[in-house]
């Protein structure tokens, strides 16, 4: 029984585990310890090219600004429009495999573009948003919303959908919204701090 | 028969796993994001009182 | 002109409310986040809708479908958009007004809404000439392709304007050059900034 159970429960398992170790991890000295741990990568971060451009040349940095918006507007457009379709609220004439696979390639290009046009921007104020507490609730928001999409969320659409229960998709339609909100609102909230 | 089953309760287990998976992930995150942004509109609320009375 | 803008600008900033905007912390991020947040629905809708024009997003789905559903929640974006970027500029109708990033801003935005509106009528005249035969191509017409290849461009340098409105470089206050306080409007002996 206990053999046959396990091997087929091994996602779930992992999420469970991996959600303990987050915990864990936050309400134990490991925390503390790793965020002290980092502070000599976030002094090295402002003495790279990336960090002397960013502190150098304002326009440089305000368009690189600029563009990690639109990169971050095309997320926000692919999570909508998935999210929407799988909650029935767009597109419930077009087949749900259509639209999950084209707003995924959309989804990873402009998060791809997201990450690199932020780590040039953290590079730039690296050591102003080390003692930021809303960038770090930023990069817990976007680690999950990674993890969550590529652990949980595309492996559970490369079903077939139509067999799956409804209210799941609506509950990872939901937590996918909530969790790329945060990410977004987190990171203006950056920009206002410090 | 039983070689047609087989392949089908495989999927069905897998389906069944992912699903619970996404149930619990989900579930956690509209946790965190409820408790997340309870506690900042609280502490907004606290520092406008503070400022305003 | 600049004359007529600058009154207007300082008879705004002689409001009260317009001074507690700005004055407000709170008050006014949450407009700015609200405005950048629309523009991720807004832009990010419009975006798919270009991106699937060019063939280089959604190429599985009808070309006016994706035009024609998106553009209810787009809309509801933009209104947001609009309605908070009024309140930003009436937070700092001064400086704001005379600045020169928000000018080409506000050039690049009539562009790009005429620009919508060409879009919008060649997508109908396409629609009705062809029979939507061109609906399930890759690629739309060449006349919608440059217009949605117009709109990524003019709205891609509104976001870059809009973000560069927070520096001061050409500021009425710093006394630039004879040419940039010409198109900045930037008024002689002026009191307000």
């Amino acid at each position: 029984m206990s053999r046959s159970m396990l091997p087929s429960y091994t996602r779930s398992v992992a999420v469970i585990a991996a959600i303990g170790l987050c915990l864990g991890f936050a309400f134990s000295n490991a925390r503390l310890d790793t965020y002290s741990a980092l502070l000599p990568l976030f002094e090295w971060m402002e003495t790279t090219s990336l960090g002397v451009i960013g502190k150098t040349w304002g326009a440089v940095f305000a368009t690189v600004e600029a563009v990690h918006l639109l990169a971050m507007a095309v997320l926000g457009g692919s999570v909508l429009v998935s999210d929407g379709r799988l909650l029935c609220l767009i597109f419930n004439d077009v087949p749900q495999r259509q639209v999950q696979d084209a707003c995924h390639r959309l989804f990873v290009w402009s998060l791809l573009l997201s990450i690199s046009t932020g780590v040039f921007m953290a590079c730039g104020v690296a050591i102003k948003v080390y003692y930021l507490n809303v960038f770090w609730y930023k990069m817990l928001a976007l680690m999950v919303g990674v993890v969550f999409v590529f652990f949980v969320r595309q492996p559970l659409l490369r079903h077939d959908i139509d067999r799956l229960n409804p209210w799941v998709l609506r509950m990872v339609a939901v937590a996918s919204l909530m969790i790329w909100f945060s990410v977004a609102a987190t990171g203006r909230w950056i920009g206002f701090s410090g | 028969m039983k070689e047609t089953t087989e392949p089908q309760n495989t999927s069905d287990n897998a389906s069944k796993d992912v699903q619970l998976a996404a149930v619990i992930a989900s579930s956690v995150i509209a946790v965190g994001f409820v408790i997340y942004w309870t506690i900042q509109i609280q502490d907004m609320l606290e520092m406008l009182a503070l400022a305003y009375g | 002109m600049n004359q007529l803008i600058y009154a207007f600008a300082t008879w705004l900033d002689t409001h009260s409310w317009s001074t507690q905007l700005h004055e407000s912390f709170y008050m006014y991020n949450w407009v700015e986040s609200t405005h950048v947040l629309a523009l991720m629905v807004s832009l990010g809708l419009l975006f798919l809708i270009d991106l699937r024009m060019l063939g280089l997003a959604f190429v599985d789905i009808p070309a006016t479908a994706i035009a024609h559903r998106l553009f209810l929640p787009m809309l509801i974006g933009f209104s947001v958009m609009i309605v908070t970027g009024l309140l930003l500029f009436y937070a700092i109708p001064v400086r704001t007004s005379q600045s020169l990033w928000f000018r080409i801003k506000v050039v690049l935005l009539i562009a790009a809404a005429v620009n919508a509106w060409l879009f919008h009528r060649r997508m109908q005249d396409a629609g009705s000439s062809a029979a939507g035969s061109w609906d399930l191509a890759v690629k739309a017409p060449r006349r919608l392709q440059i217009g949605a290849a117009l709109s990524l461009i003019f709205w891609g340098f509104i976001v870059i304007c809009g973000r560069l409105i927070a520096y001061d470089w050409f500021d009425c206050r710093g006394e630039p050059s004879p040419f940039v306080s010409t198109i900045t409007g930037c008024i002689a002996d002026q009191t307000q900034f």
